[in-house]
């Protein structure tokens, strides 16, 4: 008799489970600091944010600042990672320049593909380079979906880069 | 100061230059002024320079390349015609049409190096007077990658010594392991010593050349400290039987990278 409310109490279960495993992509705020920079020229820095797994492989592409292709591969890192054998997704992500101050990006925790990442240690890395000008790339180690917060802090050509879950 | 004594000191001159000079023999180089290049649509040039000199990458006089092949990135060769032989150095230009990888292959000999006429030096035993008559071939090999890179330029002629890299020279990066392996007439060489010579060594107190030795799969694996250009170079001298030219050989083989910021 009371095997029927505990047949619907489970597929209930179930459903409810399989639903917020879909919906389980922790979303990330980022924040991005360029420097003001006065030595030299200043020509405002091309950007690419991406996320990699320890392996080095690239699994979202979150933002391109450029302008002119021709210096796109300047940013070294992200060349070798991205650029040079994906362009399309380069153009998919690509934005204007921007010039000293903090920036704030939010990642809906999914990869290029629109699918949850795997668990696991992750890396958010920013790779600023300026036309005359210096380059960095900096990584912010992560735990995708458990950690809280991490940054770290450049030492030329970046700022604080920060990443919050929401 | 009597003209005899000064005859004898600068013939002492004379002979210790001499020898040093055969002691230390030069180093011949290639080298792309681009490894890593950007299509962007288009087709791009680059200079390849060649030269021989004390030091790797200084130029001091011209390479006279035997023979100049590139490999295209579908793997297709062509010979590289338009070479020029200067004062001091040769070059050529190439156009990167597209994208991929492209290999520059030069080799030189075998030429056969023929036994020192024997001179009267009396204060050198050691001179070069009894050196065996030898055959003498070198390779220098360089990989420049357009856009993303591939594999079908990576290849191996099985000829001579052969400095092969299993890691894509697209991806040598400073400070992380580079792989090498170390072949003669196809066949890996074990237990063998390859030299990393950065750029710029005569910039430095300290010879900056590091010296690595082949496992016993002829593998060898390195690490570029810093980013820029180098050299690894591989030498082998091995004894000939019934060969009629001469007694024995020696092979060099030169493997030109960049190993780029990380």
């Amino acid at each position: 008799m009371n095997f029927k409310p505990s047949f619907t109490c489970l597929l209930f279960a179930l459903l409810s489970f399989c639903s917020v495993s879909a919906m389980a992509a922790p979303n990330y705020q980022i924040n991005v600091t360029l420097p003001v920079i006065e030595n030299g020229q200043y020509h405002r820095p091309y950007v690419a944010l991406w996320v990699e797994d320890k392996q080095r492989k690239a699994h979202r592409t979150l933002a391109v600042w450029m302008q002119k292709d021709k210096w796109l591969s300047d940013l070294k890192r992200f060349w070798r990672r991205v650029a040079r054998s994906d362009r399309e997704r380069v153009d998919a992500v690509t934005g204007a320049t921007h010039g000293p101050g903090t920036y704030n990006l939010q990642w809906d925790g999914l990869n290029d593909h629109g699918e949850t990442l795997a668990p696991g240690s992750y890396a958010l890395c920013v790779e600023a380079a300026r036309e005359k000008g210096g380059r960095e790339a900096l990584c912010v180690d992560f735990e995708y979906g458990t950690a809280a917060s991490a940054f770290q802090t450049g030492e030329h050509e970046l700022g604080r880069i920060s990443l919050l879950k929401i | 100061m009597s003209k005899r004594f000064l005859r004898r000191v600068i013939g002492v001159v004379f002979i210790t230059l001499w020898v040093s000079g055969v002691a230390h023999a030069h180093m011949q180089w290639l080298r792309p002024s681009e490894f890593n290049v950007a299509l962007n649509g288009g087709s791009v040039w680059i200079d390849v320079d060649m030269s021989v000199a004390e030091r790797v990458f200084d130029i001091e006089r011209p390479l006279e390349a035997g023979s100049i092949s590139i490999t295209q990135p579908d793997g297709n060769r062509t010979r590289q015609d338009r070479i020029f032989t200067n004062h001091v150095r040769t070059n050529f230009e190439l156009e990167l049409q597209s994208a991929g990888t492209y290999k520059i292959d030069v080799l030189n000999g075998p030429i056969v190096r023929q036994r020192p006429a024997p001179k009267p030096t009396p204060v050198m035993s050691n001179a070069p007077a009894n050196r065996p008559v030898t055959k003498m071939v070198s390779r220098l090999v360089a990989y420049v990658t357009a856009d993303a890179p591939n594999n079908k330029a990576i290849s191996t002629t099985n000829e001579w010594l052969e400095l092969v890299p299993l890691s894509h020279p697209a991806d040598m990066v400073a400070g992380e392991p580079i792989r090498f392996k170390l072949l003669f007439n196809g066949n890996p060489v074990l237990d063998s010593a390859v030299v990393l010579m950065p750029a710029g060594s005569r910039y430095s107190d300290k010879s900056p050349d590091h010296a690595y030795r082949t496992d016993q799969h002829g593998e060898v694996e390195i690490v570029a400290g810093l980013a820029g250009v180098y050299a690894l170079k591989a030498d082998m001298t091995k004894a000939l039987e019934n060969d009629p030219e001469a007694e024995q050989l020696r092979a060099m083989s030169y493997l030109i990278f960049e190993a780029q910021v990380n």
